[in-house]
Formats: structure tokens, C-alpha cells, sequence
């Protein structure tokens, strides 16, 4: 029965329907695994605790009913506590569930346990959790990306079937491509953001990992609806992502852009180039035209992103004052109120969260906001113009997911720029509000998977995940079970 | 740049050890440098656009909730301290 861990959701929705196996048989079964080979991965700051209730048969017609689903602990649950990886919020037990939580526990769905992040999402490898990292299942020497490290691994690892993440600049697509499964970012307001811990909330997306892309359309039939408890959410409320999934009509002939400045080989590795020029190949074989197009402004990207994003992080984290959340309970009533936010806020926040709030200080501090702030707001109105543009001559886009493969636990942990340049190629779908996939792309020599993005105008989120149902119908290059992972399922006893 | 750093502290309500100040201090040089390139750059022939669309201006009306919020934090979380002001020690 063990052999039912790698299946994809839709496929073992199929067996639960043919009575093959009980949901409840299958999320014991997923428990034990995801115990067993959570010690080498560490993918969950918490996990489920056995004796969970099994799913409302009521539901049963749910998109995924019986799946079991893990959650990034950046989203809030009402069964698990929710720390955002970050000490300041230690043991925080939320007083509801996060809308995109809530419509998968509706559904039917199991919860495996939350996963680990970089702390409040700031981060691109999950080493600046405040708990521990957690190690790429492909190689556990090397980082599994962030900042939804945990989802990705847990879904790469067989210890979830499907996951919710969230992309504040490629923190769903980023540890997608470097565990070798597909990472979806929807438009901006697709997916509720209530519930989801701040970070930099004009660039927050609640996204998803899966094996395949079907799964990715269940989850979205699932998740992405209208909700009005989040101001900026625009979610049409009758879409049906499956069917548009598999509108083949939708991307008949359909254009394809390459960006020409993300396949500089001074920025992306002659591995990754490689594999996105198969995917060009993939492309022109499945009846798709390409194109080579220019992006105007590449290099403003990241120095843009990183004024916009520390600049509301450090509007959002004010909230951390030991007073409405998290630690500082009993406080030290000898002190004032000044030292007292000081005494919890400076221990309570890791270096990278404490240098990203510093930042977002300085650019927004008096006789510089112009200079940064304020010209990151015309950078990105620019980008969000060009990108507009671009979709003018051409139907999607393709790039790399990630300039390297996955790097090296702490090769980059100390030096913050080195770190932040991974993100070159995802950023700009949320500074874009634009939705974006990233699908498995074969293995580099050296045997880690590459990712491959296509980013498609806003709203067409249907359209695109047809694009990439197309693609990895004809790539042949899907989600496949790490050798690490597929040695400790064989010596697995159920 | 420390005395910078210090000032910034003082208004993000943060502190740091002196073991760390030398080390914060040179990467967050380094990140000043690297988002400086975004004043190279200056484009102000482009107004600021507003954060939100005008479209999207007019504000639902306030609902209660469906459901009520549950699981307050346990007594135990804070009675000491609500104890300590009860006894007038501040």
C-alpha cells in the first residue's frame, strides 16, 4: 500500500472513489511516513498528532476531499499553533483559520501538520526559520529554497500530497523548482490573504505546491474564491480551474515570450539555460509559436523589490510589540514601555527579519522617502506598464525559475545580497500582480531538478495552468520521486 | 553608518547586543549600496500611483463575523501580570 504515497491527489482521489483505499487509511499511512523521514528533511514545525477526526462525508464532493494537504505555518490555524517561523510568535495559538485554511477543512481535507519557513517569509533557502533549516530532499546538503522550504520539501518528501505556501517575491516557485515539483502563484486577490501573518502585503500571494498540474487546479477550485473578510480580493466566484485547465482551445497556437535578459549567462547557470532551451523545444513541439522579447529595466527589479517589501515589513511587524502578540507575557513591569517593546522585539526577531525592518525603516524614514520609496512605487508602476506591453505581442512568458539549481546549506547564508539575487526571476510576477507557475524541467548533470516559470496576464490564471498542463504533458520531465526519498520508502514498514 | 544604525534602532524599537553591532552594521552597508541603484535611476515624470485603484476605493460595509472567534489565550498567559497591576505596583 505504500506505493499510494506517490500518487498524485487526483489520482488517489480516483482510488478513494473505486473504494480502494479509505481516506482515513491513507492519512494514517501518510502520518507514518512523514514521521519517518521527517528527521533527515524537517520539513514541519509542527506535525499532526495521530487521532484526527476523518473528513465530513458531507463534503465528499469537494475538489479534494480526503487529501491530505500541509499547511506553511505562515497561515493561521485554529488546531496548530502558528509561529511564522519566528520566535516572537512561539506557541501563538490563532483564534481562526486563515479563509484559504478554512475552505480546504470545508472541503474535507486532512491537515498533515504546518511547515517550515524562513521567518515571517523573509528568506529564500528556509535558514532563517528561528527553529531550524530544512534539507532539499534531492540532496540534504543543500537547501530546499524559501521561503516555503517546508511545503515544498513535505510535498517533494511524500509527506504531503499537496501544500499551501505563500509568494511574497518567489517563495512558492523558487522551493518548487529546487525540490522538483510545480509551485503556483495566482493573481493577486485569487487566493484570500485573510489569515495569512503580513509581510509585505501588496506583494503577499497565498500560492500552492502539487506533484502535477492538475493538482494545482483542484487546489484553486478549492481555495480560489471571492472572500469578504480581504479587502483586495477579486476572485471570480463561479471559475472553474479544471475545465479551463484542460481548454486546449485556450492555447492553440498560443504565443510564447522569452525574456531575453533572463537568459544571460551572466545571471543564469549553463545548466539552467540548457533546460529552458528544451523547454523552448517542448514549446515549439506542442504547436505553441515563440518569440524573443526584452524587458526594460531588468536591473531595478531586485533593488526595487527590496525598498517596497522591507518598507511595508516594517509598517506590518510594528504589531510585534510583546503587548497584542507573541512573547512578553508576564512583562517586567519595572521597565517603561519603550524597553519593553525593545526587550521583546530584539531577541524575539532573527537577524534577517530585524535587518529587513531596519531597511524598510531607513527608506521610509523623513528625507529619504523620495529617494527610495516613493521611486520604488514609480519602478514598479513602470515594470507593471512594461510587462502590460509585453502581453500585447505574446500570450505568456517564459523564464527560468531560479538563476542556479538548489545551493549549498550556508553557502549564502551571510551574505544578504548573495541571497537576495536568487530571487532575480520571480520577483517580477508580483511586482506585476501577475499569476505565475513553476514546473519541473529535468535534472542538471549533477542531478538537482530545474525549474521552469511561465508568468501569464493578470487574470488568466485558467489560461495559464492550460499552458502548463500543455507543457508538462509533452515535456515528459514531471515531478519524480527523490532517490533520498525513494531508498527510505522502500525500507518503510507499514 | 553605525550612529545611522542607531538612530533606525531607536525607531524600529529594536536593539543590538555589541557583540553583533560591527557585523549588522557592514551588511547593512552593503544592502544601503544595493538598493542605491533604484536613485540612479530617478524617474519623477511618472506621478505615484495610488496603492489602491480609485475603482476599488469605496470600502465594503463592516459584517460581524459568521462565526465567533474562539480559543482565547489560557488565563494562566497572563494572570500574573494582571495580578501585578491589581496590587497598584505601577
Amino acid at each position: 500500500m505504500k506505493e499510494l504515497l506517490t500518487l498524485t491527489a487526483h489520482e488517489l482521489m480516483a482510488k478513494f472513489a473505486a473504494g480502494e483505499v479509505a481516506p482515513e487509511e491513507f492519512y494514517a499511512l501518510q502520518m507514518r511516513f512523514a514521521r519517518h523521514i521527517e528527521p533527515k528533511v524537517r520539513s514541519f514545525l509542527t506535525l499532526a498528532e495521530d487521532g484526527v477526526s476523518p473528513p465530513d462525508v458531507a463534503a465528499r464532493d469537494g475538489a479534494l476531499w480526503g487529501v491530505p494537504v500541509s499547511i506553511k505555518d505562515l497561515l493561521t490555524t485554529t488546531d496548530f499553533p502558528t509561529t511564522a517561523g519566528s520566535r516572537i510568535l512561539e506557541g501563538y495559538a490563532p483564534p481562526y483559520d486563515a479563509t484559504a485554511v478554512k475552505l480546504l477543512r470545508d472541503a474535507g481535507n486532512y491537515f498533515t501538520g504546518k511547515t517550515n519557513l524562513d521567518e515571517f517569509g523573509m528568506g529564500s533557502s528556509t535558514e532563517n526559520s528561528a527553529y531550524f533549516p530544512t534539507h532539499n530532499p534531492w540532496d540534504l546538503a543543500r537547501v530546499p529554497g524559501g521561503s516555503s522550504g517546508g511545503s515544498a520539501a513535505s510535498v517533494a518528501a511524500l509527506q504531503s500530497v499537496v501544500s499551501l505556501g505563500t509568494d511574497t517575491g518567489g517563495s512558492v516557485r523558487q522551493p518548487a523548482g529546487f525540490c522538483g515539483v510545480v509551485g503556483f502563484l495566482p493573481t493577486y486577490g485569487y487566493v484570500s490573504r485573510n489569515g495569512l501573518i503580513a509581510f509585505a502585503s501588496s506583494l503577499d500571494h497565498v500560492g500552492m505546491l502539487a506533484r502535477d498540474v492538475t493538482d494545482i487546479a483542484l487546489m484553486m477550485n478549492t481555495v480560489g474564491r471571492p472572500d469578504k473578510l480581504d479587502a483586495t480580493s477579486q476572485a471570480p466566484a463561479d471559475a472553474d480551474y479544471l475545465a479551463e485547465m484542460n481548454d486546449r482551445e485556450s492555447v492553440a497556437g498560443c504565443t510564447v515570450g522569452v525574456i531575453n535578459q533572463m537568459m544571460d549567462p551572466k545571471l543564469v547557470s549553463q545548466d539552467v539555460l540548457v533546460a529552458c532551451e528544451v523547454a523552448i523545444r517542448v514549446l515549439e513541439n506542442a504547436g505553441c509559436g515563440v518569440k524573443r522579447v526584452d524587458l526594460a529595466g531588468v536591473e531595478r527589479l531586485l533593488p526595487c523589490y527590496y525598498i517596497l517589501c522591507p518598507a511595508e515589513a516594517s509598517s506590518n511587524l510594528a504589531r510585534y510589540d510583546g503587548i497584542r502578540y507573541g512573547a512578553g507575557f508576564p512583562a517586567d513591569i519595572s521597565r517603561t514601555l519603550q524597553q519593553h517593546y525593545r526587550a521583546v522585539r530584539s531577541p524575539g526577531f532573527g537577524e534577517e527579519v530585524r535587518r529587513r525592518i531596519l531597511l524598510g525603516t531607513y527608506v521610509l524614514s523623513a528625507g529619504y522617502a523620495e529617494a527610495y520609496y516613493n521611486q520604488a512605487r514609480r519602478v514598479r508602476h513602470a515594470i507593471t506598464e512594461g510587462i502590460a506591453e509585453m502581453f500585447e505581442g505574446v500570450d505568456f512568458l517564459l523564464l527560468p525559475t531560479s538563476p542556479t539549481t538548489a545551493f549549498g546549506l550556508g553557502e549564502r547564508i551571510d551574505d544578504p545580497v548573495k541571497m537576495y539575487a536568487a530571487d532575480i526571476c520571480t520577483v517580477t510576477a508580483n511586482l506585476a500582480s501577475t499569476p505565475a507557475i513553476s514546473l519541473p524541467g529535468g535534472l542538471s548533470p549533477d542531478g538537482m531538478p530545474i525549474g521552469i516559470q511561465f508568468i501569464a496576464p493578470q487574470k488568466h490564471d485558467g489560461r495559464l495552468l492550460a499552458l502548463a498542463r500543455l507543457y508538462e504533458e509533452h515535456a515528459g520531465t514531471g515531478y519524480s520521486v527523490p532517490p533520498l526519498v525513494a531508498e527510505e520508502l522502500a525500507g518503510f514498514e507499514e | 553608518m553605525k550612529e545611522l544604525l542607531d538612530h533606525l534602532c531607536q525607531l524600529a524599537r529594536l536593539e543590538l547586543s555589541p557583540g553583533e553591532r560591527e557585523e549588522f552594521a557592514r551588511k547593512f552597508s552593503d544592502l544601503v549600496g544595493f538598493v542605491d541603484a533604484i536613485k540612479e535611476l530617478r524617474d519623477e515624470s511618472r506621478e505615484i500611483p495610488l496603492q489602491v485603484p480609485k475603482e476599488r476605493m469605496d470600502t465594503a460595509p463592516d459584517e460581524p463575523r459568521e462565526e465567533p472567534c474562539k480559543g482565547e489565550l489560557p488565563r494562566s498567559y497572563r494572570a500574573g501580570h494582571i495580578g501585578d497591576l491589581e496590587e497598584g505596583e505601577v
